[in-house]
């Protein structure tokens, strides 16, 4: 046997790293076992610096299982391995008895398997190369196992006894054992298919395991949705509120119908006036500049004429209503030159979705109306104690506090009041009350016009 | 009583949040750190219900000590929720303030007692 068959440095320090931890382990337990209060009548002067020894011992060993594991050799093939022919391999001389029809194949690595093999075949004819070595070896299935076994070699050295211990060892990583009845020393691994099929297995329990717990969890699940409540209906809407807001979406779209031909008339006006004065006359520009305030209000009563009222309330999202209606109002705001900016948290409502949305976009219209160029409105939706809440800031003037319930009812003469028309109030105000909300206007802590929505 | 559900994971949010709602807690779900810290001090919330996995600036380790450093939302519980199930895990979270720790998959009931005994102080 070649010095090469016996173990390797690194697998010779990892083994000696294995016993010398386990006995620095017993001592220190031992000298834990003699400081211990049940013995006090032991003094062991010398218990620091076996402490300190032991210490140094669990450095070293450390070191030296580092040292192992990070030398340790490059990996081999790894896959499906064919003892039998890793043996023939390894001691062509050796006469191997195989039983019939068992598979020999294991699952590894095969520089492993084969440092296992050199072990294993140097236990049975030490101090012999095992290209020349004749161990009597049998080899077969023994269940899910591969056995390998051969007598034992006259070789008792401590040394014999070590590689032994080894190769238990790493049998045992390796899903396998040792056995040693008599003279004869077996290697028992892991058969390939039976590795598999065990691992088929343990799947198939983990996966019915998995389908048990989530069967339960959905138990569990549909009883907490059956015994939930049922969820607070939405407030209906007061006869008179309803009336109110269906008489204004009413007039809204008949409004808006003569609107459009108006407004279609308008435009070919000004196009005819454009042509026969030029575009850059006084005359096409105004033409031009009442074209498009007419459409923009047309539009406005077009919105009012077409909210759905027949529509039931449904959950609704209403930072992502917000985010949307602020989209689609980007474009007035720039006409105006007006910024907007939102401060959101998400929240959800049971409400009819379109009178809201017409609420949202019928305040936000009038912010952006009363604001002058440059500035900015700001929508926020938030909760305090008393609920959640809606507010649309501008930079337009503010109202005294007597004329604000006048402004909302349409009483007041917004252009008194250097407001710019209040439709958006006054259809905000209608809808607000339509979805059981509350309206009402004032001023910010910086001094600015708000009109504030509290839902209930 | 209001719930935040802090979860990245559009169906495992969705889905606590339909269990908590169907039990009557009020629910505010959101997907992310920076969001959470801005809807809870915005609105006030009795227990945030937060995984540690999350996308952007602030996991979930960041969200419960920002909650716990913020005078306004350091008595609010934490309910940690994570597939993460590694000692070295509920050690950070357990520093960071959180008053319980789960872990995906739960149980729908065992995870509504554990909110209703933070919530009230029961059991």
């Amino acid at each position: 046997m070649s010095p090469h068959d016996r173990l390797t440095r690194q697998e010779l320090s990892w083994l000696l790293a294995q016993e010398a931890r386990g006995a620095a382990r017993a001592l220190r337990d031992g000298v834990s076992q003699l400081r211990a209060p049940s013995s006090p009548h032991l003094e062991l002067g010398g218990a620091a610096p076996v402490e300190t020894s032991l210490d140094a011992l669990d450095d070293a060993i450390n070191l030296l299982s580092d040292l192992q594991s990070s030398t340790a050799p490059g990996k081999g093939r790894r896959g499906r391995i064919d003892l039998a022919s890793l043996l023939c391999d390894i001691a062509p001389a050796a006469r191997l008895t195989m039983t019939p029809g068992a598979g020999t194949e294991v699952f590894g690595e095969e520089g492993e398997l084969r440092r296992l093999l050199h072990v294993l075949l140097s236990q049975s004819a030490p101090g012999v190369p095992l290209e020349q070595a004749t161990p009597d070896i049998s080899i077969g299935r023994q269940e899910g196992l591969v056995r390998i076994a051969l007598p034992l070699g006259p070789d008792g050295s401590s040394g014999a006894e070590l590689e032994r211990r080894w190769l238990s060892r790493t049998a045992v990583r390796h899903g396998g054992h040792v056995e040693l009845e008599g003279n004869v020393l077996a290697l028992l691994l892991p058969a390939d298919g039976a590795s598999d099929q065990r691992e088929v297995a343990q799947l198939r329990r983990e996966l019915e395991q998995a389908q048990q717990l989530g069967e339960a969890y959905a138990r569990e699940l549909a009883s907490v949705f059956a015994s939930a409540p049922s969820p607070a209906p939405a407030l209906a809407p007061s006869q008179e509120s309803r009336e109110r807001l269906e008489t204004m979406v009413g007039s809204g779209a008949v409004l808006a119908r003569h609107l459009r031909l108006l407004a279609d008339a308008l435009d070919g006006d000004a196009k005819l006036a454009a042509s026969a004065l030029g575009e850059t006359s006084e005359l096409a520009t105004a033409l031009t500049q009442r074209v498009a305030a007419a459409a923009e209000l047309t539009r406005a009563v077009g919105r009012i004429g077409a909210c759905a009222l027949d529509e039931a309330p449904s959950p609704v999202d209403l930072s992502a209503l917000c985010d949307d209606v602020i989209a689609s109002a980007e474009a007035q705001a720039q006409r105006y030159g007006v910024k907007i900016h939102a401060r959101l948290i998400p929240c959800q409502r049971t409400l009819p979705r379109a009178p809201l949305t017409l609420l949202v976009r019928s305040l936000l219209d009038h912010g952006i109306a009363a604001s002058p160029r440059g500035s900015e409105v700001w929508l926020q939706l938030g909760e305090l104690q008393e609920g959640l809440y809606l507010q649309i800031e501008d930079h337009g003037p503010t109202v005294p506090s007597g004329a604000r319930a006048g402004l909302l009812r349409g009483v007041a003469d917004p252009g008194a009041l250097g407001r710019p028309d209040s439709i958006g109030l006054i259809v905000g105000f209608a809808a607000a009350r339509y979805l059981s909300a509350e309206l009402s206007l004032g001023e910010s802590s910086e001094g600015r016009f708000v009109a504030r929505l509290q839902f209930p | 009583m209001r719930i935040l559900v802090v979860e990245d994971q559009d169906s495992i949010r969705r889905m606590i949040e339909a269990l908590v709602q169907a039990r009557g807690y009020e629910v505010t779900a959101v997907s992310s750190g920076a969001k959470a810290l801005d809807v809870i001090l915005t609105a006030p919330h009795d227990l945030v219900l937060l995984d540690l996995m999350l996308p952007g600036q602030y996991d979930g380790f960041e969200v419960c000590r920002r909650l716990r450093a913020d005078p306004s939302t350091r008595a609010i519980p934490v309910f940690i929720i994570s597939a993460m199930d590694d000692p070295e895990s509920r050690r950070k979270a357990t520093e960071a303030g959180a008053n319980a720790f789960y872990t995906k998959p739960f149980s729908p009931i065992a995870l509504l007692k554990e909110i209703e005994r933070l919530t009230t102080g029961k059991g």
